[in-house]
């Protein structure tokens, strides 16, 4: 087929081809033993007149599969490949692996037939690819292509790699269900300075074989806080004791005691790597997500100034929200946190403190009952499965007010923040 | 509180007066039935039910009656169960708090007495012995579809353990006792069959 119009296509690929280089750079020392063609280097004055170009244009459905497989297994994908051309086309397909490919796809496990073919027009044929992982194999991502014929977008740009046009493309993740279990996989806390907080971990191996661990504080750079964010306390404030095996079929316990720091501020994001000698265990996987905040209760009030202008009562309304970060579900597990409460103070501008009286404390939440999004439907006969999301706690206070400038002081106790509202007058 | 103990089967005073044969009959009878019985009634052990506040009038009858609906994990037992009553409708709720030594958490129940009738409106069950907690987790963790979710970098907490009755199980895979494995916070469900030893049914992956 002979095209004339391909400055569209080409349009893209100069757009496309801008990043390639960089990619290029970064894949030059891996080993590759499957067929990948060398890059073409190829000059403005050596490149064909695009519009030149013939090329045989497939139809091949699918186009691309992903599957999942454990060493030992095998699957096979059936892709048609239709000749929409008025020509006869031949079909001498060949795998090519993907340079972004994070392991490299041995050429011997996979099977194509029939191993070529001779496609007249309008001819279609059923190509099956037999996948077959062997016992050896990494987990991890594998691609490859399948290109069936050696047809590639022309460009009149250097291309570190051929591009086919009929080309299938193949993605294969490799994986093996983990020996050793952990839980929970991340610990999560408010803590407050100058405390002492322990946590557990707690680990599995299903296993014949025992495992060995050496759980160290660390894995800053999975969780984004290698990049000059202020931690609250550094990985000493954490103390990790854990057995060095967890033997096959039982359990060991990793045991991790946090020493707040007297003073410390802000939050801590890192992470506890297990380091298991499991190798169906990434390194993510074998990774606890630890994600402190430190709460520090305040010692002086925060204080607002209010002008009266006339002899009416102030009242003054508190409310402190608490939110359950991360956990959308009732039931077992979790800590409760102190209830808020506020120390509240008024002073005329003369100084003298007014009488406060308390005329209120209330409660409230948001409660979302069962059959949410929280609530798998095998426990939706359950009780308790109400998820209050968000708690407030109001505080009221009314003072007598007279004319002059006020002064308004909270010193809060286990709030997360509070808002508060200044009423003069008839406070309805 | 006021304790009172479940109903047991009679203990027998009587017997001296029954003729040797007839026991060795009705023991021989009780012995053969015993293999048609495919459902224990575990209702027939002995806890100790402590009412919260007052106990109401009838509460022998009401206690014979949630002896027949309360029922502990398979292989556990109940150790004290604690009953709260309110007033409601004209009838009477009941909260019911069933706990095992055995077991982490206890079994909660929700039940309307009313006209000598009563109806368990809800349920959280999570006496489950230690033992089958963690395999179930166990189980659960090893279904591709949960693991691939629990590594998939969101981090997942202690998850729930719960069971579930055979009524609510046969909506989705068969009249039979399992057990929910659930990560809240990962929104990811697992239903385990102890029995089978594998997950019948999932949710919250792949969605």
């Amino acid at each position: 087929m002979k095209i004339k119009t391909v400055s569209m296509i080409l349009a893209f690929l100069l757009i496309a081809g801008a990043g390639i280089p960089a990619v290029a750079v970064a894949v030059a020392e891996v080993h590759i033993p499957m067929p990948v063609a060398p890059p073409m280097m190829v000059s403005m004055e050596d490149s064909p007149d695009p519009t030149d170009m013939d090329f045989q244009k497939l139809q091949i459905s699918p186009r691309h599969s992903h599957t999942e497989l454990m060493p030992g297994e095998s699957d096979e994908i059936t892709v048609t490949v239709t000749n929409k051309n008025n020509v006869t086309v031949p079909v001498n397909h060949r795998v090519v692996d993907q340079p972004y490919s994070e392991y490299t796809f041995e050429e011997d496990w996979i099977t194509i037939t029939p191993s070529s073919a001779e496609l007249g027009p309008d001819d279609e044929m059923e190509f099956t690819i037999a996948v077959a992982i062997p016992d050896e194999a990494d987990s991890g991502q594998y691609s490859l292509q399948v290109a069936f014929t050696d047809d590639v977008i022309p460009s009149p740009y250097p291309s570190p790699y051929p591009m086919y046009i009929n080309a299938f493309d193949l993605h294969i993740s490799v994986w093996k269900p983990p020996v050793i279990q952990i839980q929970p996989s991340y610990i999560h806390d408010r803590v407050e300075s100058g405390k002492g907080y322990d946590y557990e971990v707690n680990l599995k191996n299903i296993g014949e074989e025992e495992i060995e661990i050496d759980p160290k504080p660390g894995g800053e750079r999975w969780y984004g806080y290698d990049m000059g964010m202020a931690q609250a306390f550094e990985n000493d404030a954490i103390m990790i004791d854990a057995p060095p095996v967890v033997p096959a079929g039982g359990t060991a316990t990793v045991t991790v005691h946090l020493s707040v720091p007297d003073g410390a501020k802000g939050g801590y994001e890192g992470g506890l790597d297990l380091n298991i000698n499991d190798p169906s265990i990434d390194e993510w996987g074998g990774m606890i997500h630890l994600s402190f905040e430190v709460w520090t209760q305040p010692t002086e009030p925060f204080v607002k100034t209010f002008a009266v202008g006339s002899f009416e009562p102030i009242t003054i309304e508190i409310t402190s929200q608490q939110y359950r970060h991360y956990t959308c579900g009732g039931g077992s597990g979790g800590s409760e946190d102190e209830d808020p409460s506020f120390d509240v103070t008024l002073k005329e501008s003369s100084g003298d403190p007014a009488t406060l009286t308390r005329t209120m404390a209330a409660y409230s939440g948001s409660v979302n009952l069962g059959g949410s999004d929280c609530t798998p439907p095998w426990e939706i006969d359950s009780i308790g499965m109400y998820n209050e999301g968000r708690t407030s706690y109001v505080e009221r206070y009314t003072a007598d007010g007279t004319v002059g400038e006020w002064e308004l002081g909270i010193l809060p106790r286990y709030a997360e923040e509070f808002e508060y509202t200044i009423t003069i007058g008839d406070s309805g | 509180m006021r304790r009172s103990t479940a109903p047991h089967p009679p203990t027998g005073g009587n017997m001296a007066k029954i003729p040797t044969l007839a026991v060795i009959v009705i023991s021989a009878a009780l012995i053969l039935g015993a293999g048609c019985i495919t459902d224990t009634d575990d209702n027939a052990q002995s806890y100790n039910i402590v009412w919260a506040d007052t106990p109401p009038a009838d509460h022998k009858a009401i206690e014979a009656k949630l002896s027949h609906q309360i029922a502990p994990y398979p292989g556990a037992v109940y150790g004290n169960v604690t009953v709260s009553a309110s007033e409601k409708d004209g009838g009477m709720r009941l909260h019911v708090s069933a706990a095992s030594p055995t077991c982490r958490y206890p079994d909660l129940y929700d039940f309307v007495y009313m006209n000598h009738e009563l109806t368990k409106t809800g349920y959280l069950l999570e006496a489950i012995p230690e033992a089958t907690r963690q395999d179930a987790i166990g189980i659960a963790m090893q279904n591709p579809e949960i693991a691939g979710v629990l590594s998939g970098g969101v981090g997942a907490g202690v998850p729930t353990v719960r069971r579930i009755l055979p009524e609510t199980a046969e909506e989705f895979y068969v009249p039979k006792t399992c057990i929910s494995v659930t990560w809240a916070d990962a929104s990811v469900s697992a239903l385990v069959d102890m029995g089978t030893g594998s997950v019948v049914e999932t949710w919250g992956v792949g969605g």
